[in-house]
């Protein structure tokens, strides 16, 4: 009885979906896997961007630790591993078996020469947090013992989980890495081509250490426009595509029955950036206003069609464990206004604008990313709102190099700012680390050094030190909670919302995918073997809330909408052939008599 | 012939002032722009580096120099025809350059020289068929397509015939991946670039065809023809020997001008087909402002413009004997 109806279930869900969903043990001779991007040369100190670029190095290289999909550092090239009670130990015991592209062994060797070519050769990025290791000892083939100066809660984020491990036999000779094309690693793909421009392609290591990866081959295609990605992967061009898919196209992706739309959380935190070193956004009363007169859920509904999760006052993202969930955002217009007022920001001559207590008239300038429809839409309903609190501003629009020197000069916050307001964005490692908050508002530039809106305050400064010396994790909790209540107090910055990770995939071609808290399906997990449960189940059964939207539906309608483009366009191309022989027609019958009647 | 050498020396050292004024403005211009190349020098978490290593970087590239000695090494390196070191991409330029300049001249090129067959043709006939239907029709027909944006023609190509009817490929100059050779991989690259190169010629025939008109339908106002209709010429004789080939003369002048800007590419529709042409890698290097690639990018256009200027020059008095010396 049990077994029959499995099998129905089977059959059902096989009849809904539509396709037949390819497991693990069957390998994949080749998937296109679309990148907006050309990323150079993909090893550790050659490629450009977060991402798609360090997705891509790291199936080239292994990491000590790997995040999990909740951003959980897991054992990855370590076999297992012991930290002493002060937090300051770590002794590590690599897998045996694990092997170069070449064919090399690798060695706890090649851990120590990583490490210290990292300090030789610094990239920011792996070089930073290897400053906290004050030695390195190599017990034997397989084990290392790292000690730290002092105990440091993100140690095992990064380096360890960050670190891609380099081949000691390879890049000992290397005395120029900015300019190194190799890419041997000890991954699960082989780079084995790169056209610039054109795409990446990558085979299977078949010796990984881990079991032979489910993909045999991995194309890479460029594409760098958008919209060009989204007619691939709706052509069937492309099986997968790295670029989350936007709010408005999220249901026509759904209404193709060959593609499979998966949603959830994404780490990138948009904001409204406010010059707090600039008067009036000095005075504290003038930034809590802005704050009040946003409907961030307003934005969050109009400008991303719900696809995105509201700003938490505090930064930190409301999945995080150091979210503190007492903090609310704020709406209130009127609320904004009678801050205004109280704080002598009054209109005087009646033009519907506030001037400041001296009488003076204020006129402020919102830059944003002019490449950018969201933000520029966000941008515009910001400054809406702030009109219609009195606040005079208008927003401008330029290319993001200009807005980013303008915002942050040489991308150094001890070099000044040049704007009034702006929209900004930051990419989705700043949530993974709570001490972030530290580098986004701490006044001393050497520590908060992405505190691009100049704020200063010492209560918050002292919180900061604190936090650097803290290590009980209680205790840390605490101070990061209380924190992000500072934050939401003083509004350094408006948190506007969480943009939401969509990613669309041809399931009948893999489905193995992994979605990645804060990433998407584009990463490691999703391209190595392993007890994975496809999306398609999991989300059937409810386990992930946030992708309950993804249906599949065969159902005709949803085709009709599809088609218009191709009517319109036959009908067009239809009155011009009737056009053509029309014209051909005229032309025979007149050719005697319309020669010469200039 | 004495006439002509210094007819040819004097342009050269026009064109030679021409050059060095664009040497200078393609230096100066990415440096006047706001912002600076440090993001794509220092990696992503640029950040989070300290003002010291920020510096060191942008020393070991030369950028803290006076602006005086980097123009100097700049010229140098241009005399030596050493293109530099891209920063956004990492590559030697000039390896760059010839990766993508063969894809963007055979689009461009093919293009230039396609819509001009087709403008030149429709234009002799809109002419020659003033004031009739045929000549309406072909105005409005040619209004339109030169109304439409680029890259709007080239997302409709791709959503009929590549999304939708599944005809063509959607990006890219070919599947290099696939390991194709010989008449499969001709064949595939034709197919790449039948959408690009279609919305090419849609949105560029139309300037073709309007000089074409204009020009045919002066040369048809000219007093010769009236004779030559007098005399009793036969119409094709007219119309070809006469009318049309006396047209072309300012037909050659856009053609050469364009021939100049092939090697520019054409951004939009590179991006939109994300075909690997150098228009795109002038377009990310403006974003990126990796001075040196544009620097290299913007002077190959300026010289390739200069260069058919200046072929054009030395072609007029063979077309038309009005040009030039005038004793021929």
């Amino acid at each position: 009885m049990k077994k029959s109806f499995l099998s129905l279930g089977l059959i059902l869900m096989l009849l809904f979906s539509g396709f037949q969903p390819v497991h693990a043990e069957e390998a994949v001779k080749s998937l296109k896997v679309g990148i907006t991007k050309d990323e150079n040369g993909l090893n550790p100190y050659t490629y450009i961007t977060g991402y798609p670029g360090l997705d891509l190095v790291n199936l080239l290289y292994d990491t000590l630790f790997n995040l999990d999909e909740n951003n959980k550092p897991q054992p990855w090239l370590v076999k297992d591993y012991t930290v002493s009670e002060d937090g300051k130990t770590y002794e590590l015991n690599l897998h045996e078996n694990v092997k170069w592209h070449d064919g090399e062994p690798l060695t706890a060797e090649d851990v120590k020469f990583t490490m210290d070519y990292f300090i030789e050769y610094p990239k920011s990025r792996f070089t930073n947090p290897l400053k906290a290791i004050s030695s390195i000892e190599v017990l034997s083939e397989t084990s290392i013992k790292l000690v730290l100066s002092q105990p440091d809660p993100n140690f095992m984020i990064q380096p360890l989980s960050d670190l891609p491990i380099l081949p000691q036999h390879i890049w000992s000779k290397v005395t120029n890495p900015d300019e190194e094309t190799n890419a041997l690693g000890s991954g699960p793909y082989k780079l084995e081509e790169h056209k610039s421009g054109q795409y990446y392609k990558m085979t299977s290591n078949e010796e990984y250490f881990k079991g032979t990866p489910p993909i045999n081959e991995l194309i890479f295609p460029i594409i760098e426009d958008t919209t060009a990605m989204y007619n691939a992967l709706q052509a069937g061009e492309l099986d997968v595509i790295s670029t989350s898919i936007s709010p408005e196209l999220v249901e026509q992706f759904e209404s193709n029955s060959s593609l499979k739309v998966v949603r959830g959380p994404g780490y990138s935190t948009s904001l409204f950036q406010i010059n707090a070193e600039k008067y009036p956004m000095t005075e504290t009363p003038f930034r809590q206003a802005i704050d009040y007169a946003i409907d961030k859920e307003n934005i969050v509904n109009t400008v991303l069609l719900g696809f995105a999760e509201v700003g938490s006052p505090g930064f930190i993202h409301p999945s995080s464990s150091y979210y503190n969930e007492d903090l609310k955002p704020a709406y209130d217009q009127e609320k904004a206004k009678q801050i205004l007022e109280a704080a002598g920001f009054i209109d005087k001559d009646g033009d519907g604008f506030r001037e400041d207590q001296e009488g003076n008239k204020i006129n402020l300038t919102t830059l944003v990313y002019a490449g950018n429809p969201i933000r520029i839409r966000t941008a515009e309903l910001v400054s809406e709102a702030l009109n219609e609190v009195g606040i005079k501003n208008t927003v401008k629009a330029m290319d993001s190099t200009t807005v980013d020197s303008l915002m942050w000069p040489d991308f150094d916050v001890s070099k000044g700012r040049d704007y009034d307001l702006g929209v900004w964005s930051w990419s989705n490692t700043m949530q993974l680390f709570p001490d972030r908050l530290n580098d986004l508002f701490h006044s001393d530039p050497t520590i908060g050094s992405v505190n691009i809106g100049g704020y200063k305050n010492e209560g918050f400064d002292q919180l900061g030190e604190k936090l650097k010396v803290t290590y009980d994790e209680t205790e840390r909790l605490n101070l990061i909670k209380e924190m992000q209540a500072f934050v939401a107090d003083d509004a350094p910055f408006v948190t506007l919302y969480y943009q939401e990770i969509v990613n669309a995939f041809n399931p009948a071609k893999y489905d193995q995918y992994v979605f990645q808290v804060g990433k998407g399906i584009i990463n490691k997990l999703s391209f190595v073997s392993g007890e994975k449960t496809d999306l398609t189940t999991k989300n059937q059964n409810g386990n992930d809330a946030k992708s309950a939207d993804n249906k599949i539906s065969n159902n005709e309608d949803s085709e009709s909408g599809n088609n218009t483009t191709l009517y319109v366009f036959g009908a067009i191309l239809l009155m011009g052939i009737i056009a053509f022989f029309f014209l051909r027609k005229k032309k025979k019958s007149g050719k005697n008599n319309d020669d010469f009647d200039f | 012939m004495n006439e002509l050498g210094k007819f040819i020396a004097n342009k050269l050292l026009q064109y030679l002032i021409v050059i060095f004024l664009m040497l200078t403005l393609n230096f100066l211009l990415p440096r006047l722009m706001p912002g600076n190349p440090l993001v794509f020098l220092a990696g992503e978490d640029v950040g989070f580096m300290s003002s010291a290593e920020k510096e060191a970087i942008l020393d070991k590239h030369g950028l803290n120099d006076s602006l005086l000695q980097q123009y100097g090494t700049y010229i140098k390196n241009i005399l030596t025809g050493d293109f530099g070191y891209s920063y956004q991409q990492k590559r030697q330029i000039s390896e760059l350059l010839m990766e993508r300049l063969p894809w963007t001249m055979l689009l461009t090129g093919l293009g230039l020289v396609i819509s001009t067959i087709i403008g030149v043709m429709f234009g002799a006939i809109s002419a020659w068929r003033r004031g009739t239907k045929t000549d309406a029709n072909l105005l409005t027909v040619f209004m339109f397509l030169s109304a439409m944006p680029s890259f709007w023609v080239g997302m409709i190509l791709v959503s009929v015939f590549a999304s939708q009817l599944g005809w063509l490929p959607v990006f890219g100059a070919e599947s290099a991946w696939s390991n194709l050779s010989g008449i499969d991989r001709l064949i595939d690259i034709g197919e790449h670039l039948i959408l690009p190169l279609t919305t090419l010629i849609l949105i560029s025939v139309t300037s073709t065809f309007m000089i074409m008109r204009y020009s045919m339908l002066n040369v048809l106002g000219e007093d010769y023809i009236m004779m030559a209709k007098a005399k009793g010429v036969k119409d094709k004789v007219i119309k070809y020997k006469h009318a049309m080939r006396n047209a072309l003369l300012p037909v050659a002048t856009v053609f050469m001008l364009s021939l100049g800007f092939t090697l520019g590419g054409a951004t939009v529709i590179e991006t939109v087909f994300a075909y690997p042409g150098v228009g795109r890698l002038m377009f990310e290097s403006v974003l990126s402002r990796d001075y040196p690639l544009i620097q290299a990018t913007f002077l190959i256009i300026t010289f390739s413009v200069v260069i058919a200027n200046f072929l054009a020059d030395l072609i007029y008095p063979l077309l038309d004997p009005k040009v030039g010396s005038g004793n021929g």
